[in-house]
């Protein structure tokens, strides 16, 4: 390959002006004249028995056109991975803010005001207030119809309990590990579920055309896995089912599934030719709508006294909340990576995802990895006290390498990136070596932790993506793929790959902003940080298909064999004699000679991928190879505690992670840092708290806190660079990654400030001074 | 979005203002015995943020007809008292003569707390101004409407309190269709109305607080503590001031409502001339005279009792 002449450079994002400015379109910016509004009624029980649901003073409200119940679906099942909600709640509520009734009315006042008119009256029934309590004897059974559910076989549900999927990992032999082992450590950890708090709150907006249609405009990140799910859910055929995603204002996972759309369309099928409109609120958009999952979890190591891992028991529950969704991929995607990146050579797993009557959690940035990587983290620094060793160094002598196994008995290949690299950076940022633990002159205390990720896209193993090149008179070209805009830049990434493989200066290629499953190349999901690998491996198909249709053209009136032609700057000429050639603009529509005879014709590069040599895993052991490729790093805090208040604020934070090749510099620092905040509040603040009746009390953001600019800390983001070999450039994803390894992170710094290992999130001061009383009081 | 009609008024006077209330609560009412939802009181409206979330979020709160007070003088005012108010009559009885020299300085209802924080004037006012919320939401809060608003912590009540300010406000008169007059302008001692809430009568309109000059001169101390963030309601707001006779300070956060008390202040001034077991009992005194702070979601009791020791430690030293 040449030397690169794009990549690498940051050129400002395209959409940064639409962005900033406030002028970008969203999908509620595109409302109709004739639409229809629709509301909902939030269930204010976390579990009860609907005794009564009376519609008809909403009915006979000004404007109305019509008010629902779940007794007009009384056999809709909406689902992810297994069809187990219905669109309103039937019979009993099993979450605090499930839709219980919808109002569509003329005008979005007249619906709003019609809603307060809906009277339903419940029962209370005792909640399940976490994972253990839905797994301890004589649980009520959330979902009595389990079994009879329909779901794709990679999930294991476990009929009559509340166990949605359990994912099992059985490698080597952990129990005789454990027996030998001189050093065995065991922790438990815990944190409550939490939101993903997009700045966009979802909304969909449907209409059932007069020919049958159903067009859907939504922010989603997955317009095809959408059209797919209500094909499903709904009974329609995918060629009556159209999805229109806009950009999105941040996903982060919560909008990669099925969300607003099935109860949108329900509600516009019985209105045809008039589109319905379905937006949440911030508040409901925080409880009705899913959020991320909590979780209980419990890890045992076994080590050598020298700190090598001999065996892992790790058993991780996913507090799901009331239905599946995404949740139970994501405990799946959490078994498959378990032992966080570290060379384990027995393990024994059970990733469990367990129904409770919180809000239902879905996918979020990270997919299952921060909460694994928060237990295994938490559980190594109470190996890393047992031994007197450095949390570091612990990390540096078990970092999985290539030629190691995964938990699935994948074998590491030689793409895999350099962990002691990204360790050993973040230790030079942060002066690891200068001391982890200093009491200052104000009584303060500064500490310093570091921790480890890794992350592998947990995706179908037929995961695509398709790409189109075409071009304009002026010779400029545009990529239309299936990718979603959530405020990634993938597209300022996926333009730098095209202008690379054409050799044409960016601001002669486009990416069109907007993916509509009937235009767009089919595109699996914009999630799990494979869209720059995926649609970037098509894309770079596209791009030479495109130069070797214009080199087929262009030798016509060149006078030359193809294979002598080269192209660049925006011109295709002859390799030997770069002056004699032509302007793109002058082929890519078709050339036209002198005398008015044309040849060739629109130009249409096609590019295609599909994941390589995926494959199951086991249900007694999980072995099989579901990663695709592994993301690894490191990353560290430094953070200063006030003993006195607990109060306690991260200084200086730093990751170093190996993303193959970078692309795009600034978007690929923005990425990090953004995820590394993310993790921050995570850590910190963002998790919701419930009362004894398991009600959501913060569900606003007057009441959940994220962190706040002015409150971030020093940012140190390194990249190391073993490429990807089947990466476009050598590039792997790296979108969700930087926020993996926070929680670990903050919490060994923390515990170390004071003096006591913290096993909970989030980590406040009231918590901070109140483990710190307890041991010492 | 609030659905339903909202009639908005925007008087450009005190007058006018009190008399759009009038007028509109009489509609209201007749409206009202014709509905089965009943009457919707008018709201005075300064910066609208409480009543906009509370009236988005909330059946129960019903919004009828807005009097916007911002075009009414006396409630813009900062500095000297209006000439308009120095007659105001006292409502019920004087707060007392000695600690109420004639120099004093005035802060309308209707100023963004964004201003109150920029402004020189008070600085222990400025502080707690800037605690609440963030700038671009100070931007529309006002004094009054935190003042007197639903929320439990109402910050900025609490150097007033602790200055022992005097409230302005503006009262339909006894029998305007008489030919009596329209408006009743009084002033009041804000301790003496200030039990948990300011006690407004119905129709009120606050029109601003006077500090006196002394006060806002003295020495301050101000300590506010949150669960995380800078950004959030307070588990403690401690607002205090060096007085002629020792101290006086108020407390937010800790409770339902902004507490203070006499013996509060009692016991904060013998600490500050006191010192090592005795200086610690009086704080410990000083605390107690407020009662046992509140747990919710945000804290627990212990916790916040633990943070209000260390703010009364923190008050006193910068204090003595």
């Amino acid at each position: 390959m040449d030397h690169a002449r794009y990549l690498g450079g940051s050129p400002e994002r395209t959409d940064a002006p639409a962005k900033t400015g406030g002028a970008l379109r969203y999908t509620d910016d595109r409302v109709r004249p004739g639409t229809l509004h629709a509301a909902l009624l939030y269930s204010p029980y976390a579990h009860a028995r609907i005794a009564s649901v009376d519609l008809s003073r909403a009915e006979a409200a000004p404007g109305v056109r019509g008010a629902f119940s779940g007794a007009d679906w009384p056999d809709t099942l909406i689902g992810l991975y297994m069809g187990d909600k219905p669109p309103l709640a039937r019979e009993t509520v099993r979450y605090y803010g499930e839709p219980v009734a919808a109002v569509v009315a003329d005008s979005e006042a007249e619906t709003l005001a019609a809603i307060r008119l809906v009277e339903a009256s419940f029962e209370a029934l005792p909640p399940l207030a976490s994972p253990r309590d839905s797994l301890a004897p004589g649980a009520a059974v959330l979902h009595p119809g389990l079994g009879s559910y329909r779901r794709i076989p990679a999930i294991l549900p476990e009929p009559g309990t509340n166990v949605a999927n359990r994912t099992r990992i059985r490698k080597g032999d952990p129990e005789e590990a454990f027996a030998r082992a001189p050093v065995v450590v065991s922790g438990s950890f815990s944190f409550p579920p939490g939101d993903h708090a997009a700045m966009e709150p979802r909304v969909a907006i449907a209409e059932y055309g007069l020919d049958g249609r159903l067009t859907v405009t939504s922010s989603t990140q997955s317009p095809f896995g959408v059209r797919t799910l209500l094909a499903k859910g709904l009974g329609l055929p995918e060629r009556r089912i159209r999805v229109i995603a806009p950009p999105v204002g941040g996903g982060f996972g919560g909008k990669a599934g099925i969300q607003l759309e099935p109860l949108a369309c329900l509600l516009a099928m019985r209105f045809p030719g008039r589109p319905v409109r379905l937006a949440n609120a911030r508040e409901a958009d925080m409880v009705s709508s899913p959020g991320r999952p909590g979780l209980e979890s419990t890890v045992r190591i076994a080590a050598e006294r020298d700190g090598a891992i001999l065996a892992m028991d790790i058993e991780l529950l996913f507090d799901s909340g009331a239905y599946a969704d995404y949740a139970v991929n994501v405990s799946r995607a959490a078994a498959v990576a378990c032992t966080g990146p570290y060379k384990v050579p027995n393990v024994k797993a059970d990733a469990l995802c367990v129904y409770t009557n919180h809000p239902f959690a879905t996918a979020f940035r990270g997919f299952g990895h921060i909460e694994l990587s928060y237990a295994t983290e938490r559980a190594l620094d109470l190996l890393a006290d047992e031994l007197g060793m450095d949390p570091a160094a612990l990390r540096e002598k078990n970092a999985a390498q290539p030629g190691h196994t995964t938990p699935t008995g994948a074998v590491l290949d030689p793409n895999t990136g350099d962990l002691p690299a990204c360790i050993a950076l973040v230790k030079e940022r942060l002066g690891w070596d200068e001391g982890r633990r200093r009491l200052m002159p104000d009584g303060k205390v500064r500490a310093k932790g570091l921790a480890c990720f890794w992350k592998a896209p947990a995706i179908p193993t037929f995961t695509d993506a398709g790409a189109t090149l075409a071009f304009a008179e002026d010779g400029s070209a545009v990529l239309t793929t299936g990718v979603v805009e959530i405020g990634q830049g993938c597209f300022d990434g996926l333009r730098l790959i095209v202008a690379e493989a054409l050799r044409m200066d960016p601001s002669m290629v486009r990416v069109e902003p907007e993916a509509d499953t009937d235009r767009s190349p089919h595109d699996w999901t914009t999630a799990a940080s494979r869209s720059l690998f995926m649609a970037g491996r098509a894309a770079l198909g596209a791009a030479e298909d495109a130069v070797a249709q214009l080199k087929r053209v262009a030798s016509a009136p060149l006078r030359c064999p193809e294979e002598d032609l080269e192209i660049g700057d925006g011109r295709i000429y002859l390799r030997d004699d770069p002056a004699h050639g032509l302007p793109i603009s002058a082929v890519a529509l078709g050339y036209v000679y002198e005398n008015g005879n044309a040849i060739g014709g629109p130009i249409i590069g096609r590019g295609r991928y599909i994941a390589r040599g995926l494959s199951g895993m086991d249900p007694e052991s999980g072995e099989g190879r579901p990663g695709l490729e592994w993301t690894m790093g490191a990353e560290g805090v430094e953070l200063e505690l006030d003993p006195r208040d607990g109060s306690c604020r991260v200084l200086r934070s730093a990751c170093a992670m190996d993303v193959g090749k970078v692309i795009h510099p600034a978007l690929a620092r923005g990425q990090l840092v953004g995820a590394m905040a993310m993790g921050i509040g995570y850590a910190t603040r963002e998790a919701f708290s419930f009362d004894s009746r398991q009600g959501v009390q913060n569900a606003s953001l007057r009441d959940y806190k994220l962190l706040r600019y002015g409150e971030d800390p020093e940012y140190f983001v390194d990249f190391v660079e073993t490429p990807q070999g089947d990466g476009p450039y050598g590039a792997r994803g790296l979108g969700e990654q930087g926020i993996i390894g926070m929680p670990g992170a903050i919490a060994q710094a923390a515990s170390l400030a004071a003096g006591v290992q913290l096993c909970e999130l989030p980590i406040t001061p009231e918590y901070l001074w109140t483990s710190m009383r307890k041991e010492r009081p | 979005m609030i659905p339903g009609d909202v009639v908005y008024l925007k008087p450009e006077s005190a007058e006018e203002a009190v008399e759009a209330w009038s007028l509109a609560n009489a509609a209201s009412a007749a409206a009202g015995a014709a509905s089965a939802r009943g009457a919707a009181s008018p709201r005075y409206l300064a910066g609208g943020t409480e009543i906009l979330t509370t009236a988005r979020r909330s059946a129960a709160y019903a919004v009828g007809a807005l009097v916007d007070v911002k075009a009414v003088p006396e409630a813009k005012a900062a500095g000297a008292l209006p000439d308009s108010l120095a007659g105001a009559a006292w409502l019920g009885e004087a707060a007392g003569g000695a600690p109420y020299g004639a120099d004093g300085l005035y802060f309308g209802a209707a100023l963004p707390l964004a201003e109150l924080e920029d402004g020189p004037l008070f600085p222990l006012l400025s502080n707690a101004a800037r605690g609440v919320a963030d700038r671009t939401t100070r931007n529309r809060l006002s004094l009054g409407g935190n003042v007197a608003g639903q929320l439990p912590y109402r910050e900025a009540v609490l150097p007033l309190l602790a200055a022992g300010a005097l409230g302005y406000s503006a009262l339909p008169g006894d029998a305007p269709a008489a030919g009596g007059a329209k408006l009743r302008l009084v002033r009041w001692g804000l301790r003496s109305r200030f039990d948990k809430r300011l006690a407004l009568l119905p129709g009120e309109l606050l029109l601003g607080f006077w500090v006196p000059k002394a006060a806002t001169e003295a020495r301050a101390a101000y300590v506010r503590k949150t669960r995380t963030g800078p950004i959030d309601y307070p588990l403690i707001t401690l607002c205090a001031l060096r007085t002629r006779s020792g101290a006086a300070w108020a407390l937010g956060g800790a409770f339902p409502y902004p507490a203070r008390s006499d013996e509060a202040d009692g016991a904060l001034s013998e600490a500050l001339s006191a010192s090592g077991d005795a200086r610690a009992g009086a704080l410990g005194r000083a605390a107690a005279a407020l009662g046992e702070p509140r747990s919710d979601q945000r804290a627990g009791a212990e916790y916040r009792a633990a943070l209000i020791a260390l703010a009364l430690e923190t008050v006193a030293e910068e204090l003595a």
